[in-house]
């Protein structure tokens, strides 16, 4: 069930009537009409043989966060007994460790059935190239409804959520439908009260959500779906002498096919989630007006990187040997090195962990290591930054800079999408090479005519709904709720704006023939 | 040990000089700590109060303020 078709259409008013209508009739149980709509939703779009891996985790996670609960109080029990503080401490490390066994058995169970479903084929294909694969096939969703579970049962574990009762309500948790495709993945602490909480039809809720779902409607199939057949041809079949202008471009199409595509669905589900009165955790603010590498990933894929920070960088940074290795470092190279080299060394992991949670294929890894790479070199070196720009008389709080780091961080971005556009490291390494050493070798026009592109590259209404999307996020960037101006705008107004990007989208349509209506995170 | 509030802003401000730890209270909300400064306060804290704070302890609640600070070290020293 594709998002923007009159299947799902169908399947929204119906959810959202009963939703509503149990609201008024029984508020208690509306949350049951969500789950029954969740469930729906992922049998027809995902399969209903592949329910239940979301049943699985749900049902692990349930337990286990239930378990963890029920040691945590009889620890808590059993301390307070005892006067003797040497004994309370036996006692919180003897819970600690059946509390961390449980921990591990609930996340080896989750994180185990996907990486056997994600990696397992690509590991076979590297160790034995000549055997078949065994065809195992993706469930829809189940790296973000995996992570946000396993998210869930940590926070149990670390005393930060208390554990659902009811497994219903779990399940409702973990397969919230607007979240299944690509995310959000959402915390527990922001969503679950959400979800079992009474709704009732909130007009201007519903016309915020509304617009929310045009707008992801026309950023996915206005700029990423016009853009999705040009990007595959350009890199569909790389070889040596591919022009570096032609990379070039290729690329930043790519950059805006991405964005259209993850950015453009993120504000369907999120409109849609909308509609039932229900936020869901933020994915996107304003990647392309980041001024760094850093900044960038605290903007694009929110969500992802929010549960590596929480869960993968804080732990990996505070063990004792990086804790000890800052100190090391800060005796030896200084008080700067010691307090970053720690952090840095975790972020290298995380973004190879980023790059794996992507896919096990060598191009992802060498992504994620490029961008740790590149944001620990920036926290390392910032120093010298620093000195080099007052040496420079560089104003770093002028609007000069500002854009200047703003395309700087574009360029270092774009330059490690060629590992993330392209299936093989080889041509990423071709395409990186031409674009410095043979960019242009015979006049533009004839290079495309060459190629096979007569009708020219990029259509020109593709450019205008990017600046479209771009002027929109500009808005937002300087604080301004968009939605909420364009809403107060006079009815013809938004009628005429309606008009001109419907016509964007429907002319659109015949490409989704060509090149289909799914989503490239979908795939992850 | 120096539980006051003195001495933790004594702390502190060895790990990052210039911040108003006597009357900020969004530290965190404000972006005026950043990861670095959170881990080091924690090496810190964790050899000056002979503690250990996980990384389920970093949440703006605990480190918006010294105040919070404060109370989040008593408490770890109470558990242990």
């Amino acid at each position: 069930m594709e998002l923007f078709s009159a299947q799902f259409l169908l399947f929204l008013s119906a959810a959202w009537c009963v939703y509503m209508a149990l609201g008024r009739v029984a508020p208690a149980y509306q949350w049951t009409a969500l789950l029954g709509a969740s469930l729906v939703f992922y049998g027809v779009a995902g399969g209903w043989q592949s329910m239940a891996f979301v049943v699985l985790a749900a049902l692990v996670t349930w337990g286990a966060a239930l378990g963890l609960e029920k040691l945590e109080a009889r620890c808590k029990e059993e301390r307070k007994a005892t006067a003797d503080r040497a004994e309370k401490k036996a006692v919180k490390a003897r819970y600690q460790v059946r509390k961390r066994l449980v921990l591990i058995g609930a996340l080896a169970i989750c994180l185990g059935v996907l990486g056997y479903l994600k990696y397992w084929d690509t590991i076979l294909h590297y160790l034995m190239p000549s055997a078949g694969t065994l065809g195992l096939v993706l469930p829809l969703g189940i790296s973000f409804f995996t992570f946000q579970a396993t998210g869930y049962v940590i926070d149990v574990y670390n005393g930060k959520e208390a554990a659902e009762p009811d497994f219903a309500k779990h399940l409702l948790f973990v397969s919230y439908f607007p979240q299944l495709i690509q995310g959000p993945i959402n915390k527990h602490r922001t969503l679950a009260a959400q979800l079992t909480a009474p709704h009732a039809p909130d007009a201007h809720g519903m016309r915020r959500g509304a617009l929310r779902l045009a707008l992801g409607i026309f950023k996915k199939f206005s700029i990423a779906i016009m853009l999705q057949k040009t990007v595959g041809e350009i890199f569909g079949n790389v070889d040596a002498a591919i022009p570096g202008a032609l990379v070039v471009v290729g690329l930043l199409a790519y950059n805006a096919q991405l964005y259209g595509d993850f950015s453009g669905g993120i504000d369907m589900v999120e409109g849609v989630s909308e509609l039932f009165g229900i936020q869901m955790d933020q994915n996107f603010r304003q990647p392309y007006f980041s001024t760094s590498l850093a900044d960038f990933w605290t903007r694009w894929h929110v969500s992802l990187g929010a549960w590596m920070r929480d869960y993968v960088f804080y732990p990996i940074a505070l063990t004792k040997p990086f804790q000890a290795l800052g100190k090391w470092a800060g005796a030896h190279w200084g008080r700067h090195i010691g307090r970053t080299i720690g952090a840095c060394i975790a972020n290298v992991i995380v973004f190879l962990l980023v790059g794996l949670w992507h896919g096990a294929q060598a191009h992802y890894l060498v992504w994620g290591l490029y961008n740790g790479v590149i944001v620990a070199l920036a926290d390392l070196f910032k120093p010298l930054f620093d000195r080099m720009a007052e040496a420079l008389h560089v104003n770093r709080e002028g609007r000069a800079w500002h854009a200047f780091a703003i395309l700087r961080t574009f360029i270092v971005v774009t330059i490690g999408r060629y590992f993330d556009c392209m299936p093989v490291v080889g041509d990423a390494l071709i395409c990186l090479r031409n674009t410095f050493a043979n960019f242009m070798p015979v006049p533009w026009g004839q290079m495309l005519e060459a190629l096979g592109f007569t009708k020219g590259l990029i259509p020109g209404r593709v450019l205008l709904c990017i600046a479209v999307v771009l002027v929109i996020d500009y808005l937002y960037e300087k604080g301004m709720d968009v939605r909420e101006r364009f809403l107060a705008l006079p009815a013809p107004v938004r009628f005429i704006v309606y008009l001109v990007l419907g016509f964007f989208v429907v002319s659109s349509l015949n490409h989704v023939s060509e090149v289909g209506g799914g989503f490239m995170y979908a795939n992850f | 040990m120096d539980t006051t509030l003195e001495g933790l802003i004594e702390l502190l401000q060895d790990v990052k000089e210039d911040v108003d730890y006597e009357t900020c209270t969004t530290l965190i909300d404000d972006h005026v700590l950043d990861s670095f400064d959170i881990l080091s306060i924690i090496s810190t804290l964790n050899d000056a109060y002979d503690i250990s704070i996980p990384a389920a302890e970093i949440v703006p609640e605990n480190f918006n303020s010294a105040a919070s600070l404060l109370a989040m070290v008593e408490r770890l020293i109470d558990e242990d």
